[in-house]
């Protein structure tokens, strides 16, 4: 691939925030976004961004007791388009970013600050209810049905006794039918759970020594494809989760990517193969994962045992010098993604020539 | 600056980080040095400027490392993110205005939404699945431990468990897991993936994006080799929106599985959508030129090219396309699908109007063709004898474009005309002329048939007068004058010029002369007719082929050329479950045969996707192949005496009809029996007793059907006149041992065993009946159920030994599985089934009932569960199943005690519903079942309260219900 055909990631607007940005999500269906963060006095902010005539202007700007560090439109209609949110307190909200005075659900879901948050079954993405999941520093993730009052519909917690683990990310998927759903937990020493909703099970789980940053199934209406682990220490994992060897668990490549944390990855909403990690030092890279010939292979008892692919990067920039605490695919527009960073800024970016690859 | 100031100068100090010796960094030593690694370090000590700032030098090593990997991490550098002034002014004008026009579509898009926002939502609302459990919790650590704990428990802890402990049963047990497993995580998926998608009260903006992401998904499950799961998907998006795009990829998806009949369709659909659809006509062509149909393969990729000459995919399919009608008109469709590499799988549809309207005027012009076509082949007359496969896809088009179906019939009858030419010598004459050796196919299509005409030609060295001169061969002799060898050595000189119409005339005029010869001449026949099926299957006539091998085989049973030319044939009629039957067979003959083997490889992938991990269960049995053949696969010259068959015909023979009638319809009893056809076989045997009624094998055969049938008191019968003549008969034995079993003489039945096993020790099945008998007997046996799963594996090592007497079809595996099936045919159902599937004892603790109930669930055998249910008292229930309450568990005791056990007792039913729900995981259970499954439940309650019971009240019952959440 030649330099110019391969795809260049262009900062296209950046505006500088008044607050602490830890979370900035595209409102789908739409050319908008909304930040979330930290007012410097304290309190939650959201903030409803629209791109006009190349920038961005504020449309709307709702101040919220508790600071605000995470949120997603994954289980809500493309209709409603509310968004869910964590803030440092614990309470989980849903918003309805039109009459945001008051919220459409509110629970106090954790003790202590929600890390983590996605939601499947809204946006005709995944089969099944919608639901959200939170992941929070109690130790505990729960998945919240919006049509339950008061509790989970699930709750995976550590037995009285043990440790309790700060959950920093937490990722939906296998949602391909009513039946099937999975949660993807990483945790603050390494730990990797898998939990299977639909038999209440930990399916999985592993450790890959640092701690999890963030996760995310290439897909999450699909039967599990691939799960993209980062890590406290500037690597990331691909696992191929199509095969589960009985001991050997799902097959899996490392990548040294950044030189410092990878703060988030997301795979384009566009073409699963293709995934943007986000580093410390404000670097972005481009990554595309190939597979291998066979994906699985018998062992020498004849099990089948997954074959991990290999990961190239196709592009990498560096935007700042503070971590990119956050990353989101416009699910509209192939290509057009937004980031925010500790130095107090949003970028829209666009990265060329995806659809070539 | 001294030298003793700076170390690095001397000449042999080494870096700081690395330690690499300060020489290497040096222009000729890093241009000579392609180790990777060490360059990268190299590079590394360079940019950290510990040692100096050596711009030139860094970036000569930089050149050099990026020569040597440019993938090399250290090559990574930070870089700024690209601005407008990184594109020249017309790419930032595109990349601008995509965003700009994009910015104000999705705006006028999320207008729209919002007007439609009121009225669809409640819609919205009502198809969603129900909210999940209450706060079902699952406690990490404990899962953990719990889930590295059972492999643990295979242990024994103490003497006790050791004697308990099986070996076989645990091996086997993890066999079952890893199965089960593999199974599981593969394809399980595919199925449980709705086709259709409910698009209910969703906006047409949904619809499309829906579409479009389904059709994504497809995309990349193609592009990661997934080719069912594309498919999946793009029905899925299919039945959101239909769209060119998403029939096209399916196509193109399709045409990879080698499901040409399918992909057709979908191009058919794709060019209905949009005539003149250059992918769409691509594949077509693909598809026509696998069906055989290279005509309108040509068509096509004409089409194709007249508005895209350039197209190289276009031309190297034409090129393909035209030498396959050069070199073989006739031959049918052997698959060869790796060939094929229309790719690129598109995103969007980007015809413009100006190719469609090109399309337009190659479509009259195809008329216009195909109009002359038909006129010319008006006069050509038809033969309504075969209708090949690619026929019946041709036929039923759509009447949308009537005229090229029309066409593409003709041209098949065309050319299942021209195969046919066999039955008319004089068209065939006219073609006589062609290349010689086309037969000997090239291309490595056929190998197999090409393997068979070189064999042929070994085989019979000079054996028939035109064998030593080929154009004695080609010319037309009256086939009267000839013998049958002579006919038959012409038939084989043709073959291998590839005139297989013309040998396969030859074949049959030497099996005419033949057949009135009777048996004495049934090596020759078979031959004969083994030869013309390989005739015939070049020709693609399927059909034809399989049932000259069957009449091959009918007169030579086991012989390794029909059953292989059987298996192709079978194979190209996509009936692989046949197909795999007769390649197993062959390989039992001869392991060695490399095709039978590539074959089985290819059909047992075939035969998962089809029928799904269970594949093997939907095969007919594999016949056990007598030791005698193993030894004839040795000696083929045995096979094809030549000048023998001459003689033949004029030997008389008497007594010959009635011993050949004998001989026939015994095989053909056997084949039935094979056929699992027990009824016809059973008829053929009385008609083979009326000839001869000395034939001890015709009773032992006629019980075994009688035995399938479950009608033991014939069987026994049966096995009683054939020990009447033969008492040392184990077979008769052994049946009648089954016979008593199946009539409950058990006692009758143990005899007989051990009869059985006094002949013959290593009788494994016999063994295994005897144990079952005796538990029979004595019901208080330890033994559980995995056994015999087993011992099933053990027995075909049996199989040689077995094999001795002439009996068809029969292998041992089914000895095993089918006795009892038979036995519960024929009884009612009752405690002793149970017995006889899985040998079920009372449970004393939760791990032996878990035990049991795995081995029911995986065998789904609610009979069995009914009578553990029977034998388990009600209170012990929650204790038995202490946290191991699962979804497929609990259906299955709901299941049992529904149809099994509320007719016979009530009470006990409603004590097991009463204690089950004191169980532990039950109302998490609970919130986890479907909707159907909780139907299943209320069911239960209905029966259950419409059978009122001295034991319990209705109030209960309703009580009762009330726990369930009913």
């Amino acid at each position: 691939m030649s330099a110019f055909e391969k795809p260049q990631i262009i900062a296209h607007i950046q505006k500088g925030l008044n607050y602490t940005v830890f979370d900035c999500k595209w409102v789908p269906c739409s050319a908008k976004f909304v930040t979330m963060g930290n007012f410097a006095r304290g309190t939650g902010v959201i903030q409803l961004y629209e791109i006009q005539h190349g920038d961005l202007k504020l449309l709307r700007e709702i101040e919220k007791a508790k600071p605000i560090k995470c949120g997603t439109f994954g289980a809500t209609s493309l209709q409603q388009r509310y968004l869910a949110t964590g803030d440092f307190a614990g309470n989980l909200h849903i918003w309805n970013l039109e009459a945001p005075e008051i919220p459409v659900y509110s629970v106090k879901g954790h003790k202590e600050i929600i890390n983590t948050i996605d939601g499947v079954g809204g946006l005709g993405i995944g089969e099944g209810a919608p639901e959200i999941v939170t992941g929070s520093r109690d130790g505990t993730v729960k998945v919240w049905d919006p049509r339950q009052k008061d509790d989970p519909v699930a709750n995976m917690e550590p037995v009285q006794g043990e440790n309790k683990r700060d959950c920093w990310t937490v990722a939906f998927g296998n949602a391909y039918n009513q039946e099937e759903r999975v949660v993807c937990a990483g945790y603050d020493n390494g730990d990797i759970k898998l939990f299977d909703l639909r038999n209440m099970s930990l399916r999985w789980e592993t450790n890959i020594k640092n701690g999890v940053c963030s996760l995310e199934f290439d897909r999450k209406d699909i039967s599990m494809n691939k799960l993209v682990a980062t890590s406290l220490e500037g690597k990331f994992h691909v696992f191929d989760m199509r095969t589960q060897h009985p001991t050997k668990g799902f097959a899996s490549v490392s990548e040294k990517a950044h030189k410092s944390t990878v703060w988030q990855v997301r795979h384009l909403p566009q073409n699963r193969e293709l995934f943007l990690t986000a580093g410390g030092a404000g670097s972005l890279h481009l990554w595309k994962y190939e597979y291998p010939v066979q994906r699985s292979k018998k062992d020498s008892e004849g099990v089948e045992m997954g074959v991990a692919g290999s990961v190239s990067l196709l592009q990498n920039v560096t935007l700042s010098t503070q971590p990119i605490s956050s990353l989101d695919w416009s699910p509209d527009k192939r290509g057009l993604c937004i980031c925010s960073s500790f130095d107090q800024m949003v970028r829209v970016l666009i990265v060329t020539k995806l659809h070539k690859i | 600056m001294t030298a003793k100031d700076n170390p690095s100068l001397w000449g042999f100090g080494t870096t700081k980080t690395f330690k690499i010796p300060v020489e290497h960094l040096d222009f000729k030593y890093i241009e000579k040095c392609s180790d990777v690694k060490h360059l990268e370090k190299i590079l590394c000590v360079l940019r950290s400027g510990e040692e100096g700032y050596y711009p030139e030098l860094t970036e000569f090593c930089e050149k050099r490392l990026k020569g040597l990997a440019p993938e090399s991490r250290a090559l990574r550098k930070d870089k700024p993110a690209a601005t407008a002034s990184s594109f020249t002014a017309e790419e930032w004008e595109k990349i601008d205005g995509d965003i700009k026009s994009w910015v104000s579509e999705i705006k006028k898009e999320e207008n729209k939404i919002h007007c439609h926002e009121t009225e669809t939502f409640p819609a919205m609302d009502n198809n969603l699945p129900p909210v999940r459990g209450t706060n079902s919790r699952v406690h990490v650590t404990k899962e953990k431990y719990s889930n590295s704990r059972r492999p643990k428990k295979k242990i024994p802890r103490d003497y006790a468990e050791w004697d308990k402990f099986d070996v076989e049963k645990e091996c086997s047990k993890i066999d079952e897991d890893y199965k089960e497993k593999a199974v599981v995580k593969n394809k399980s998926h595919l199925s449980k993936i709705e086709t259709r998608i409910d698009t209910a009260g969703l906006t047409e903006k949904e619809k499309t994006s829906l579409a479009t992401r389904e059709k994504e998904k497809g995309n990349e499950a193609f592009n990661s080799g997934d080719y069912e799961e594309a498919i999946m998907y793009y029905t899925r998006s299919i039945s959101v929106l239909p769209t060119v795009a998403a029939y096209n990829n399916r196509a193109q998806a399709e045409l990879k599985l080698q499901n040409w009949n399918s992909a057709f369709w979908d191009c058919e659909k794709v060019l209905e959508l949009e005539p003149g659809n250059l992918k769409a006509l691509l594949r077509r062509a693909t598809t026509y030129k696998h069906q055989n149909k290279l005509q309108e393969a040509i068509e096509d990729l004409n089409k194709v090219l007249n508005v895209e000459p350039d197209n190289e995919l276009a031309k190297k399919t034409l090129l393909e396309v035209e030498r396959d009608l050069k070199t073989d008109p006739a031959s049918k469709t052997q698959t060869k699908g790796k060939r094929m590499v229309i790719q690129e799988v598109e995103n969007s549809e980007d015809e413009d109007g100006k190719d469609r309207r090109r399309a337009q005027e190659d479509g009259s012009g195809d008329k216009r063709l195909s109009s002359k076509r038909t006129e010319k082949n008006s006069n050509g007359n038809i033969l309504g004898t075969t209708v090949s496969l690619t026929r019946e896809a041709a036929e039923p088009a759509g009447a949308g474009s009537a005229a090229e179906p029309r066409a593409m019939g003709n041209i098949q009858k065309k050319l299942t005309g021209k195969s046919e030419g066999g039955k008319r010598s004089e068209r065939g004459a006219s073609r006589r002329g062609r290349t010689p050796g086309a037969g000997v196919d090239k291309r490595g299509r056929q190998r197999a048939a090409a393997a068979v005409a070189a064999s042929n030609a070994t085989r019979h060295p000079g054996s028939g007068r035109g064998a030593g001169d080929p154009a004695a061969a080609a010319a037309p002799v009256p086939a009267a004058t000839l013998g049958p060898a002579g006919l038959k050595s012409q038939g084989n000189e043709l073959f291998k010029s590839g005139q297989f119409a013309e040998a396969a005339l030859r074949y049959s005029a030497a099996i005419a002369q033949l057949e009135p010869a009777g048996s004495g001449s049934a090596d020759d026949l078979s031959i004969l007719y083994s030869n013309r099926a390989a005739c015939y299957l070049k020709e693609g006539n399927c059909s034809g082929c399989i049932q000259d091998c069957n009449r091959a085989l009918e007169l030579h049973p086991f012989s390794v050329k029909p059953l292989l030319r059987r298996a192709m044939a079978h194979e190209t009629l996509e009936q692989y479950g046949k197909a795999y039957v007769d390649y197993k067979t062959v390989l039992q003959i001869d392991c060695r045969i490399q095709l039978a083997n590539d074959s089985i490889n290819r059909i047992t992938r075939i035969l998962m996707t089809l029928d799904g991990p269970r594949w093997r269960e939907k095969l007919s049995p594999i016949p056990a192949v007598p030791t005698s053949a193993h030894l004839r696969a040795w000696q083929p010259v045995a096979e094809t005496p030549p000048s023998q068959g001459g003689d033949a015909c004029g030997r008389p023979q008497p007594g010959v009809p009635d011993e050949k009638m004998f001989k026939t319809l015994k095989e053909e009893g056997n084949q039935c029996v094979k056929d699992k056809n027990y009824k016809d076989a059973l008829s053929k045997y009385s008609e083979c007793l009326k000839i001869n009624n000395k034939e001890c094998a015709i009773y032992t055969n006629r019980a075994l059907c009688y035995l399938k049938l479950g009608q033991f008191e014939e069987a026994k019968q049966d096995c009683d006149r054939a020990l009447q003549m033969d008492s040392g008969n184990v077979k008769a034995h052994y049946r009648r041992a089954l016979a008593h079993k199946g009539l409950k003489d058990y006692q009758k039945s143990l005899n007989d065993l051990n009869k059985v096993l006094l002949l013959d020790s290593s009788i494994v099945e016999a063994k295994m009946e005897l144990e079952e008998v005796t538990r029979f007997l004595n019901v208080k046996d330890n033994i559980t159920s995995f056994n015999k799963e087993k011992e099933r594996r053990k027995i075909e090592i049996q199989e040689v030994s077995e094999g001795q007497e002439e009996e068809p079809g029969r292998t041992s595996e089914e000895l095993s599985t089918d006795c009892p099936a038979s036995g519960k045919g024929d009884t009612t159902s009752g405690p002793p089934e149970c017995y006889e599937k899985l040998p079920i004892t009372k449970p004393n603790n939760a791990y032996e009932f878990g035990q049991i109930i795995n081995a029911i669930s995986m065998r789904n055998d609610q009979e069995a569960c009914a009578h553990l249910l029977a034998i388990t008292e009600p209170k012990d229930l929650p204790m038995l199943l202490s946290n191991k309450l699962e979804g497929d568990t609990f259906l299955l005791l709901i299941q049992s005690l529904k149809n099994n056990l509320i007719g016979k007792d009530p009470s006990l039913v409603y004590q097991h519903l009463l204690y089950l729900s004191k169980a532990e995981r039950f109302t998490m259970m609970l919130t986890l079942i479907s909707k159907g499954q909780k139907e299943q439940i209320e069911q239960l309650f209905d029966d259950l309260s419409d059978t009122p019971n001295k034991h319990f009240t209705l109030e209960d019952v309703r009580a009762l219900k009330r726990k369930y959440e009913l």
